[in-house]
């Protein structure tokens, strides 16, 4: 076992620093955790600066609090003080005796409406505040046992919560307040009985995804109890959507609060509150709308204030949320971005491959499809991802095309690319996709459609997302028929349920009426299958179609896709990251990493003719069924992120071949015999190493 | 290298560190509007096996098997229904709450989803140690971090990982923290859950490795569930093919291998695409038809009989019991048991 | 695995008969909780004859209303004449109190009718538009509307559109109501007004995150790959499932009117429920009150039984033998 970059645990933490292959293994052999960048209070003032309403809004709820804590300081009238010679004055009438200006006018009895806002707040904010309290720790005490412990009380528990939450909460309100009389403290009890139900949903719900997920299993495993593993784990987690649940409350009970007082049947000291304030401008609507303009308008701009704050909290509290709105990317690269911008000259070597030299579609007789220095890059919060980098290929009639490579090698996105579906957010394509010579690319969505599902059909990864789940399978078939052949729905159906008999699915007449999460994983693929053979296509793409499945059921499929495939002869591109079922599909192999092809060649020149140390180090990493073999050759590190892709070759940093010139120049595809190319500096030199 | 140890650990060698009896677990679902009627999905419906100290007993089987069940009733992260299964003798089933504790510290697991398994709120360093924190062992809580890092630098990590959270690393480090919580309390017994299905094809082989390595240094036995057959006969001294909440092979590795006596273990080593052109072997491979019952209505008999091309009435009678009927040296749970090379030789 | 159409028959009439179980249990839940409550508050007899009312009178008329008997006695009979729609007369106006309530209820349908269905449609047209053109005018409309309809003061609303629209502008009257029907439709048009900013907001909201959700869902892929036009794509595969969202927010819309109802009756002087359950607090009317409470929660009920059904139609998904 002559591993070159094999993980060697054996040895010390230490190795020697001057070993060859130091700098090439990231250090320690399981690497290290990417660099975050830093939260500064410049990068809040910038925050704040592009978030001004969010600024404003705390800026009003610091005011409120401010006016709720220190009323008598701030107010510049006494809230009771009558004055009948100043009667509905409307705003900005300067005061009699010289004093402040009356800003917001003056009420029905000459009281000073600015005064009596800032006393206001006292009230709404304390009630809001208490009631919140105590609603709060009811809800999230009852959740959190009902969700943990289950049973009855969980039962009854949920039960209660239906109901009352079905309810109305004003009519729920006003009845209690008409048994127990106003007041304070009964508005803050019979609004925390009203709205404990909101909070013990919640958490119930929180808790019960939580306690099945692995890590609270993990905590179970490792011998936590139960108060342990409420407290400590449970807890931390849900804490940030608690918190907001309950900002968000608080608004909502100030604006309860102020409906029973305008009701009358708040609180009932004469200190004065926002929602009685309004009811007292009632009778003089119409010659004082100042009256009632103001108090309102208090309420609602806290609300708002307060909502506003909610939704900035949950932002600030979700990991990459906040770094979004610092304006940052969350991972401090390690290297400048290999294909940044893609520059002249990174552009001159990826096409000198042989053959591929310009994107103009082979003349003569054209493949079905052919694909030329196509690039895919997305602008994603954490900076450019470039999912395809100039990958070339072409599919001929009759061939079957295997794109081998692990999650995040671009290998989907290519495909995607060609039917049209890339995923949001949008694209920034370059490059060529020909269809029998006709650049795809250069098409409207509507020139391309008559194509897709006729001509050029695809297969995807997990059929059970991939069907929808509203419509029965049947008429997920005759769409097709319904749509490209303009066939009536009683003959599309008829051909549905025909295509179903092909793919072999027992009793497809009854089962055409079934929906797809009625079928089994196998069934369910066979049914995609049956839609994307159904108007028989030129080139069927199946992207990992057997990934979701069970073995013995992945035998099936893989039969049955061999079956139809020499049966129609039409093209096939397949996608997988297991190298055994390359094996058994394909004729041709190209091999991604990092949304470019390293190795392309047919099945035979990969394995025994292998170029590209990707490929290599692949190969002797993966057990096999048919004997024990030895230590595994293990490949350090792990695939790069494609928004931070190295420079150079960018399997540099886990390649026991790695000199100086991969990291600084882009190996371009060159021939290593007919049909066969490696994007390797040295594949020469992999070549011998046997 | 693993299996010349087990045999050479001496009188110890012959005395299983596990032993499960007949394991039953039946999740109950109710049906009904206002009378209940209860049936009963049979995830796990009879289970034995043992496991001794140091070795890796592979447990394969297709979703929905019970493989994962009767991993999450070995640690009593659900309750069996019946059966025993005797640590050392002890009964794991029959442990009030204090010796249970005492067992987790020398029974551990390894989850599937590194992304999920670790708790997002907590240091790597908080992680790693829990386990301490929660048995009392330690004499501080820097002695507690100390020996954290330790354990970190052990699993390929560096000890400055300790402060970072679980969200900056990648999934195959979040593995690593996984194993090295598993190993601080430095347990007899781990059950990994599928632990490298979740990662990258070419990070796989690094957390393969790093378990060999750990079972060599601190003489750990492993009960390694998985769904793909290669990986398992890799890590494995011995395997256990599961169908439908049963054991119905049971075997050293080569024996299962490349002598499999079940229908069942041949459809199953016959589907598994072997990665080399040489090995191409489309036309003589046993595809199964149809699909696997629903565990709430198993077949009666055997188990595998809807699916398999051997069976007759018998099949339907008489289930079929786990024992070596015909001298082929290990036990299988078929009435027409016979040995067939389904894997070519490999070259 | 395959359910048989007979089996999914059975499926949905075991769901039905559970969701009628359930409402039962409500009913009877809110019956018990209105006559333990309403036994608190104090002495029936007097609250009817008065504070001035010699002792005497008070003492024969608690023989006659039976408030003597064992307090189950009194439960018995007070469920019994519950269920045959009878909770006695009201102190305030002598007549029997769901004679009142009934009375009500047309001007309060009219006007929750016309909520309702001038909100849904529209929130879920404002939605789906938001969800298909991200950072569209809808889209940037939607989050005010979502934000605003949170934020609400709905009395306050109310009184600055009276105070805008009749007094100065004196396009509609203030309030007061005509009937129900087309004559009655300017007089409806603040209170609706009123009362459909808040769900319009909400439902425009839920229906926009349940769309995108569904725009990025897998089988959406799999339309486009069809070949479908995007009209398709989206007005029928994505919005057929977003849908199942929306519908259950309507319901709790539905009851959520039902607040407002209460403050835009009280403010606009419209005759109905609401407005008579602040005159019944206001005389101190208890059973009107609780004969209020009552038929509340049976639309309640209806409402959420409609939902589900719906609901069950509408997703195939659905798991009827769920607990």
């Amino acid at each position: 076992m002559t591993a070159p970059n094999g993980e060697s645990l054996h040895g010390k933490q230490n190795p020697d620093p001057a070993a060859p292959n130091d700098e090439l293994l990231p250090q320690p052999v399981g690497g290290t955790a990417a660099p975050l960048a830093k939260v500064t209070l410049g990068r809040i003032m910038r925050g704040f600066r592009r978030d001004n309403i969010t600024l404003l809004a705390l800026i009003f709820l610091f005011l409120v609090v401010m006016s709720a804590l220190f009323a008598e300081f701030l107010a510049p009238y006494s809230p009771t003080q009558q004055n009948l010679r100043l009667r509905l004055m409307p705003p900005f009438t300067p005061a009699v005796e010289g004093g402040f200006p009356h800003l917001l006018g003056t009420d029905a009895l000459g009281r000073d409406i600015f005064s009596r806002l800032i006393h206001g707040a006292r009230i709404s904010i304390s009630l809001g505040v208490a009631s919140v309290l105590l609603s709060g720790t009811l809800g999230v005490t009852l959740g959190l046992l009902g969700g943990y412990y289950r049973g009855r009380l969980d039962d009854f528990l949920s039960r209660v919560v239906d109901v009352q939450i079905g309810f109305p909460v004003l009519l729920f309100a006003l009845f209690l307040l008409f048994v127990t009389g106003p007041g304070y403290w009964n508005v803050v009890v019979v609004l925390a009985l009203a709205r404990w139900p909101v909070y013990a949903r919640v958490v119930r719900s929180l808790t019960l995804s939580y306690r099945e997920t692995p890590f609270v299993e993990g905590a179970r495993a490792i011998g936590c109890d139960d108060r342990r593993i409420i407290l400590k784990h449970l807890l931390p987690n849900m804490l940030s959507p608690i918190l907001v649940l309950a900002t968000l409350e608080v608004s909502g009970t100030i604006l309860g609060e102020s409906g029973l007082s305008f009701l009358g049947l708040g609180v009932t000291a004469d200190t004065p509150t926002w929602g009685k304030d309004v009811a007292n401008g009632r009778e003089y609507l119409r010659i004082g709308w100042w009256v009632i303009a103001f108090p309102g308008l208090t309420i609602f701009l806290t609300a708002l204030s307060i909502n506003l704050a909610a939704m900035w909290g949950r932002t600030i509290t979700d990991p990459l949320g906040r770094w979004q709105w610092l304006g940052v990317s969350p991972v401090l690269a390690k290297a400048p971005p290999a294909i940044a911008a893609p520059s002249r000259e990174n552009v001159a070597t990826l096409t000198a491959a042989p053959a591929d030299a310009s994107t103009q579609p082979r003349a003569g007789n054209p493949p079905v499809l052919e694909v030329k220095d196509l690039r895919v890059e997305f602008d994603t919060p954490a900076g450019v991802l470039y999912a395809v980098n100039g990958i070339s290929y072409t599919v001929e009639a009759g061939q079957r095309l295997v794109i081998l490579g692990e999650s995040g090698s671009g290998k989907t996105v290519n495909v995607e690319t060609i039917m049209g579906v890339v995923p949001s957010p949008p694209a920034r394509l370059s490059g060529a996709i020909y269809y029998r010579g006709d650049n795809l690319l250069t098409y409207s969505p509507g020139q391309r459609r008559p194509l897709l599902g006729s001509k050029i059909a695809m297969i995807f990864q997990d059929p059970l997302t991939a069907l929808n789940p509203a419509f029965t399978v049947g008429e997920q078939i005759a769409e097709m028929f319904r749509v490209h052949q303009g066939l009536s729905h009683g003959q599309a159906k008829k051909q549905a349920i025909e295509m179903m008999d092909r793919m072999r699915i027992p009793s497809a007449a009854r089962r055409a009426n079934d929906y797809p999460h009625q079928f089994s994983g196998g069934m369910r693929q066979r049914v995609m299958i049956a839609m994307a053979l159904a108007l028989g296509p030129e080139v069927l793409i199946a992207d990992e179609p057997t990934t979701a499945l069970d073995v013995t059921i992945q035998a099936q499929i893989m039969k049955l896709l061999r079956e139809v495939q020499t049966e129609t002869g039409m093209a096939l591109i397949l996608i997988t990251h297991d190298f055994g079922v390359a094996v058994e599909m394909a004729d041709q192999v190209l091999l991604m990493y990092a949304g470019k092809i390293v190795e392309r060649g047919s099945i035979q020149d990969i394995f025994r003719q292998t170029a590209h140390p990707y490929t290599k180090a692949l190969l002797t990493s993966i057990p096999r069924a048919d004997h024990k073999g030895g230590r595994l050759t293990a490949i350090a590190g792990a695939p790069p992120r494609l928004t931070h892709i190295p420079f150079g070759c960018p399997f540099h940093p886990r390649c026991p071949y790695a000199i100086p010139r991969c990291e600084s120049e882009v190996p371009p595809l060159r021939p290593v015999s007919a049909n066969h190319s490696s994007a390797c500096h040295l594949f020469e030199e992999v070549l011998l190493d046997r | 290298m693993i299996a010349d140890r087990a045999a050479a650990s001496g009188p110890n060698g012959s005395e299983p560190l596990l032993r499960v009896e007949n394991l039953v677990k039946h999740f109950p679902i109710s049906t009904g509007t206002i009378i209940r009627k209860r049936i009963a999905l049979k995830a796990v419906d009879g289970v034995s096996f043992e496991i001794r100290p140091g070795e890796t007993l592979g447990l394969v089987g297709e979703s929905g098997c019970g493989k994962s069940t009767v991993a999450r009733t070995l640690l009593r992260l659900v309750e069996p229904t019946s059966g025993r299964a005797l640590f050392q003798g002890q009964d794991i089933f029959a442990m009030g709450r204090h010796e249970l504790r005492r067992l987790r510290r020398r029974v551990q697991i390894i989850f599937q989803d590194p992304y999920a398994s670790l708790d997002p709120r907590m240091t790597v360093g908080e992680i790693v140690s829990e386990p301490w924190v929660v048995h009392g062992m330690g004499v501080s809580a820097a002695d507690r971090l100390q020996r954290a890092q330790d354990m970190l630098v052990r699993v390929g990590l560096s000890a400055s990982d300790a402060t970072r959270f679980p969200y900056e690393f990648s999934g195959g480090q979040r593995q690593r923290i996984g194993i090295a919580r598993a190993l601080i309390t430095n347990p007899e017994l781990v059950v990994c859950d599928e632990p490298i299905s979740a990662l990258d094809v070419s990070v796989q082989a690094q957390i393969v490795n790093l378990l060999e390595d750990l079972q060599d240094e601190f003489g750990i036995a492993y009960l390694f569930i998985a769904h793909d057959l290669s990986v398992v006969r890799h890590i494995s001294d011995r395997i256990a093919v599961m169908y439908l909440g049963r054991i119905v092979e049971i075997g050293d590795e080569a024996s299962i291998c490349d002598r499999p006596t079940h229908p069942y273990t041949q459809a199953l080593l016959s589907a598994v695409p072997v990665p080399d052109p040489a090995a191409a072997r489309r036309d003589e491979r046993i595809v199964l038809e149809g699909e696997v019952p629903n565990p709430i209505y198993p077949p009666s008999g055997c188990r595998f009989r809807t699916r398999c091309w051997k069976a007759e009435q018998l099949c339907a009678d008489e289930v079929p019991e786990l024992i070596d009927r015909h001298g082929h040296g290990h036990p299988s749970a078929c009435h027409f048991a016979e040995q067939r090379q389904v894997l070519p030789i490999a070259t | 695995m395959p359910a048989a159409p007979a089996q999914k028959e059975a499926n949905l009439r075991r769901y039905v008969l559970k969701r009628l179980f359930q409402a039962i249990f409500v009913l009877l839940a809110v019956l018990s909780l209105v006559f333990i409550i309403g036994r608190q508050i104090g002495d029936p007899a007097r609250l009817i004859l008065g504070l001035e009312a010699p002792e005497a009178d008070v003492v024969a008329l608690r023989e006659e209303m039976g408030l003597n008997d064992p307090i189950f006695v009194q439960y018995g009979r007070f469920l019994v004449r519950a269920v045959q729609g009878d909770f006695g007369t009201s102190y305030w106006q002598g007549v029997p109190t769901i004679e009142l309530v009934l009375e009500r209820i047309p001007a309060t349908l009219f006007l929750s009718a016309l909520a309702f269905g001038s909100a849904v449609p529209l929130a879920i047209l404002i939605g789906v538009l938001a969800a298909v053109r991200p950072g569209s005018f809808m889209d940037r409309l939607t989050t005010v509307l979502s934000l605003a309809g949170v934020c609400i003061v709905d009395f306050w609303l109310a009184l600055m559109l009276i105070i805008f629209v009749s007094v100065r502008l004196g396009w509609l009257p203030t309030s007061g109501f005509v009937g129900v029907g087309l004559a009655g439709l300017p007089f409806a048009i603040l209170p609706v007004a009123t009362l459909i900013l808040g769900p319009v907001g909400r439902v425009a909201q839920l229906t926009r995150i349940a769309m995108i959700e569904e725009i990025n869902q897998a089988y959406v892929k799999t339309a486009r790959a069809k070949g479908l036009s995007e009209y398709l794509v989206l007005g029928k595969h994505a919005l057929k499932n977003a849908l199942i969202p929306t519908i259950t927010l309507s319901g709790d819309v539905l009851i959520s009117l039902m607040n407002g109802v209460i403050i835009v009756e009280f403010i606009f002087a419209w005759p109905g429920v609401g407005q008579l359950l602040m005159q019944a607090i206001q005389r101190r009317d208890l059973p009107t009150i609780e004969t209020l409470v009552f038929t509340t929660t049976v639309m309640v009920v209806c409402v959420n039984l409609v939902v589900d059904m719906t609901y069950a139609y509408i997703n195939p998904r659905i798991r009827y033998d769920s607990a």
